[in-house]
């Protein structure tokens, strides 16, 4: 977030505390590691902003997926909330799938880590991340642009 | 799909994703040999594959701005919330936005933290918040930022907190310069004794803050520190065994690297970062990193990224060096303490810090800290009174504290009366008091030599024991007399040696008996008298339990396999007064000695200490307390510490310069008899005459330092060590100034340098890690390295090394894996290690010419012989001559001869070419002589000397 703008950073600082209290509830918790620690902070940054994007009433219309823009909307929306509640759903799917790469996009995307802290709170190797990351990329994109594909 | 299908279909994608794009329908087509379904998946994926590097690479938090509540940052200046008119934004820290505000009620300027919209909607943790900030508005310290309340308006809820003006310790930090220096050391202690007593209060009151940084410190413009945002602290419960604690400090976001999310950690105690209960030890962690960070300007755990600093956290040590060379020993050793990462073994008082930085500030323990008078308190109760029930907050603190278990552990000397019980010149030492507290055993030489002597406290009259036999000895390790369990007799050694014979003689003076056999050493008796207690000198030093008459002696059963290692030692045991444990001191050598404690009935011993000290004598005066005799860690001292065996809290109960070397208790406790000593160390010069120099030829070679010793002259240069209040470090005089050139951190030098024969570089003798070894660097302390690292250096106080005369190589005794011997060590690492002589050997000095090294051989009779070598190893025969044991020898400068010094400490002359000797100097003034150089003129002999003045002291406890 470097050089971005200060409203930003301020409204991550709100989020992340939103993080430290969500992570302070979780009463009786003992942390295996600092992996499962952030492992633990990425999921609850995934609910908190899925959660709070429900909340403004971006619900998914209709029964399919009819996103829009989807090559930055991501990236630079300022509304990226439709967007993030569909994620949220196409990642549910992947994890019925493929539990790790969605366990290393929750990471990578909502806890922020790098290829190596992804690595270490998994415990496998980068290349691995690096593998499922991109593959799983491939998998949302088509998930969200509602390609009809066949579930063989 | 099934997994084996997915895991082809990844596979195919992978595969294809390594081809280049035209030739990848090709690849598919063969590597899907006809199953077009398969084919069509991995199409399907592939084909997002130009979508794919612009997706999700912003981590969802960067772009989700909607997620943060309604208002705009700042969005509620000029508006009134409740009785208060917002005038700007102050932050935006722990839980929210922070702004200034009026209070129109009570016509005050306040602050006002908003909290998040979490706190409204949710019962429970509105519930538990206000259960928290209860506790908060209770303290009410001028270090403390005040709670004056919590208020609900439009929806809002908000807490009402006293207005702090200035800048926060992180701003202060970041306003110096670049890169990060940290503060002066004053300003340093001064805000870090005001942040001990904010944590002080908040600790007696059972609260911890959990979130101690310096973006949580304020500073006035008056000076005054003001800790913050103890919002986020949880009351801890009484036993501190709770589970319901805070599981993570505040987590600030940190700018320094595009897509972190979670920030900087870098003040996180490592039970913290593991997710433990926390209690006050990781406020004392805390406490440590924002000390570090003032001393330094950089947090002791900094890493790249969050994971980083946290594995630094629960692996690393910060980097001692990065502390300014002028921070104390007992700063340093502070610090130590606030960074172990077992909280159990970590300091577990914020108090006795505050005892600790008062010491280092030099402020009386009485003297007040606060810059400045405290700030009216403003009352809390207008806000507070509809939902506090204060007098169930009281009745809590209350029920709180009396189950508090007296964790300060006060000085046991504060309220003692010391009186001196000889005042006599020379040497006294090793007393010893009765078990009935009247009669004080001791050493002196008032008759001439060491005799036994006995005094009744109060008689003023003294009973020498031992003046028809030898004398007996100094004996500073180790017990040599005492008391037997009824106090009618007195057992001593013969000679002062721990394992030679030991007598017992009747109070009042008559035959001496044998007693408890040789080898055995320091007996004591079990308070009931029945039983007796004594370790043997001999591998692993074993503790024996035998009956009062030293008969049936076995030896203590320890179920640790391997606790009495070879070589280590288990010295001086005392029982308990309640007679349910044996105290001892243990260690590997008689440096790094700890308190342990065992049962009488053996089983597992238990280590009491963490000091790694020379720990000598014990005195239990309670069952909890035992007074001992220790040097610090830095090697200064001997000084009296008290230990509370239960906390495990260890204190300095001394203070001042002088250092105690004995100390006995009676059986009661109440009355204490030390020794007490005052050493001083100087310089000396003494001309060489061609008649005997004499006591009046003898001149204070006058230096700008209160101590010195080991001299080496080098160029123009003289190098000598010295302490300033720690272990000794190396300084260097030159045109007229005095420069230190290596500090004793937490250790303390006792060789002599080597030094560059132009004086421009010095090498000294430096404990790390366990071993001596050689750290050479430039002769202003720059540029220091350790050489020849696989060379431990023998440490034989009167000198280890000397440099080649042509700069180029440096001659150590030392040991290899080889074994001992001298070696010719490169200096510029040009080269291997040379093994020039095997054996046990000392001093090596290289003659002017490069031509010759005399050392030392192995000791006979008390002497120590002569030897000449060539650096290319043929030996070389010189004269017999045998030195004292202290002392060593040195080249005149015209490389003609050898000085040494004789066992009765007289310099004499070798006269290489004449291979005859004569005395140079014949003293008679006591004191001891450790080394000695010659200076470059060849005028002189420079010399060190110490002299002592040691009493008995009677330190009388209240009842």
């Amino acid at each position: 977030m470097k050089g971005e703008r200060t409203g930003h950073t301020l409204q991550a600082t709100a989020l992340v505390n939103e993080v430290y209290l969500r992570l302070i509830e979780i009463d009786h918790v003992q942390w295996q590691n600092r992996a499962h620690f952030f492992a633990m902070a990425a999921r609850l940054m995934r609910r908190i902003l899925v959660d709070a994007a429900r909340s403004r009433g971006y619900l998914k219309r209709g029964g399919g997926v009819t996103m829009v823009s989807l090559d930055d909307a991501l990236v630079v929306s300022n509304e990226p909330g439709e967007d993030l509640v569909a994620l949220d759903d196409a990642l549910t799917a992947l994890a019925a799938v493929d539990s790790r790469k969605s366990d290393v996009v929750e990471m990578r995307f909502f806890g922020g880590l790098t290829i190596e802290e992804t690595a270490e709170a998994l415990d496998v190797s980068r290349d691995t991340v690096k593998r499922d990351w991109t593959m799983a990329k491939l998998w949302l994109l088509r998930e969200l642009r509602g390609v009809e594909h066949d579930d063989v | 799909m099934t997994s084996e299908r997915w895991r082809q279909i990844e596979d195919l994608c992978h595969k294809a994703l390594a081809h280049p794009a035209e030739e990848r329908t090709a690849f598919l087509a063969t590597a899907c040999a006809g199953d077009d379904i398969l084919l069509r998946e991995v199409e399907s994926l592939l084909a997002e594959e130009s979508s794919a590097d612009a997706f999700m690479n912003v981590p969802a938090a960067a772009v989700a701005r909607w997620a943060v509540p309604e208002h705009a940052t700042g969005a509620l200046v000029g508006r009134r919330l409740g009785s208060y008119a917002i005038r700007s934004l102050l932050g935006v820290g722990g839980m929210g936005e922070v702004y200034r505000a009026h209070d129109d009620t009570l016509g005050r300027e306040v602050a006002i933290k908003l909290l998040p919209p979490a706190f409204t909607a949710d019962p429970d943790r509105r519930a538990r918040f206000e259960r928290e900030a209860r506790m908060l508005a209770s303290l009410n310290h001028p270090n403390i930022c005040a709670i004056y309340g919590l208020e609900e308006a439009q929806d809002s809820r908000f807490l009402i907190l006293e207005l702090v003006e200035g800048e926060t310790l992180a701003e202060a930090l970041a306003a110096g310069s670049a890169p990060a220096q940290g503060l002066p050391l004053d300003k340093a202690l001064s805000i870090a004794r005001q942040i001990v007593d904010a944590l002080d209060t908040a600790h007696e009151k059972g609260i911890v803050h959990r979130d101690l940084k310096p973006a949580n410190i304020k500073i006035t413009p008056d000076g005054i520190v003001k800790v913050l945002d103890l919002g986020l602290a949880k009351a801890v419960s009484a036993d501190g065994s709770s589970p319901d604690l805070t599981q993570s400090p505040t987590i600030t976001i940190s700018g320094t690297r595009d897509g972190v999310i979670l920030g900087t950690a870098a003040y996180m105690s490592p039970e913290q970062a593991r997710g433990k209960a926390v209690d006050k030890r990781t406020d004392i962690w805390a406490f440590g990193c924002v000390l570090y960070e003032m001393l330094t300007g950089h947090v002791p755990f900094a890493g790249e990224t969050v994971s980083d600093t946290i594995g630094k956290i629960l692996e690393r040590e910060p980097d001692w060096t990065a502390l300014p060379a002028a921070t104390p020993a007992a700063l340093r050793r502070l610090l130590l303490r606030c960074f172990v990462k077992d909280p159990k073994q970590r300091l577990r008082d914020i108090g006795e810090v505050g005892i600790e930085i008062d010491a280092i500030h030099g402020v009386p323990p009485a003297a007040s800290h606060v810059a400045a008078t405290p700030l009216p308190q403003p009352k809390t109760s207008r806000t507070w009174l509809p939902w506090v029930g204060l007098a169930v907050l009281a009745a809590g603190v209350a029920a709180w504290e009396a189950r508090r278990p007296a964790i300060v552990q006060e000085n046991p000397l504060a309220n003692a009366r010391f009186s001196r019980f000889t005042d006599w010149e020379g040497t006294e030492g090793g007393a010893e008091i009765s078990p009935d507290g009247k009669f004080v055993a001791f050493l002196a030489d008032r008759d001439g030599q060491l005799d036994l002597w006995v005094s009744q406290v109060g008689s003023g009259r003294f009973l020498n024991l031992t003046g028809d036999i030898p004398p007996l000895g100094g004996g500073g390790l180790l017990r040599i007399l005492g008391f037997s369990g009824d106090g009618g007799e007195i057992w001593f050694t013969e000679a002062g040696d721990s394992s030679a014979p030991k007598w017992l003689i009747p109070l009042s003076g008559g035959t001496p008996r044998a007693f408890l056999g040789q080898g055995n050493a320091a007996p004591s008796w079990s308070p009931d008298d029945a039983r007796l207690v004594f370790f043997r000198n001999s591998d692993g030093d074993p503790l024996f339990i035998a009956d009062r008459t030293s008969a049936d002696a076995r030896p203590i059963v320890v179920d640790i396999e391997g606790f009495f290692a070879k070589g280590a030692h288990s010295h001086n045991p005392v029982w308990s007064p309640d007679g349910q444990w044996i105290y001892f001191a243990h260690g590997v050598n008689v440096e790094e000695m700890n308190v342990w404690r065992v049962r009488p009935s053996g089983g597992t011993p238990e280590q009491l200490t963490t000091l790694r000290a020379a720990v000598t004598r014990l005195a239990p005066i309670d069952p909890r307390t035992l007074l001992y005799v220790a040097r610090a860690e830095d090697g200064s001292g001997p000084w009296l510490w008290s230990l509370d065996v239960e906390t495990k809290v260890t204190r300095r109960v001394t203070s001042g310069l002088d250092h105690y070397s004995s100390v006995s208790a009676s059986r009661d406790g109440r009355r204490v008899v030390a020794t007490v000593s005052n050493r001083t160390t100087n310089l000396w010069r003494v001309p060489l005459l061609d008649r005997p120099a004499e006591d009046r030829d003898v001149q204070p070679y006058v230096l700008p330092s209160a101590r010195a010793l080991a001299p080496r002259f080098g160029g123009t240069s003289l190098f000598f060590l010295a302490a300033q209040g720690t272990g000794d470090g190396l300084w260097r005089f030159h045109n007229g100034n005095l420069s230190e050139v290596w500090k004793a951190a937490d250790t303390s030098l006792s060789e002599p340098p080597a030094v560059s024969p132009d004086g421009s570089r010095v090498a000294i003798i430096v404990r790390q890690e366990g071993k001596q070894q050689l750290s050479v660097m430039s002769a202003d302390g720059t540029n220091a390295r350790t050489l020849a690292a696989s060379i431990t250096i023998q440490g034989a106080g009167k000198g280890s090394a000397d440099w080649s005369p042509d700069g180029k190589w440096i001659v150590a005794a030392g040991s290899d894996a080889q074994g001992s011997g001298l070696f010719i060590i490169p200096v510029d690492d040009s080269g291997p290690v040379r093994r020039l002589v095997s054996g046990e050997l000392v001093n090596p000095v290289w003659s002017p010419n490069g031509a010759l090294i005399v050392y030392g051989g192995p000791v006979v009779g008390g002497l120590i012989p002569l030897l000449g070598v060539r650096p290319d190893g043929t030996p070389v025969e010189l004269p017999e001559v045998r030195a004292g044991q202290r002392g060593g020898h040195r080249f005149l400068p015209n490389g003609t001869g050898l000085v040494y010094l004789s066992r009765s400490q007289d310099f004499w002359l070798l006269d290489l070419a004449a291979k005859r000797t004569r005395p140079l100097i014949r003293l008679t003034d006591y004191g001891t002589v450790h080394t000695f150089d010659i200076t470059p003129d060849g005028q002189s002999i420079v010399f060190d000397r110490s002299r002592e003045n040691s009493d008995i002291v009677l330190i009388d406890l209240p009842k």
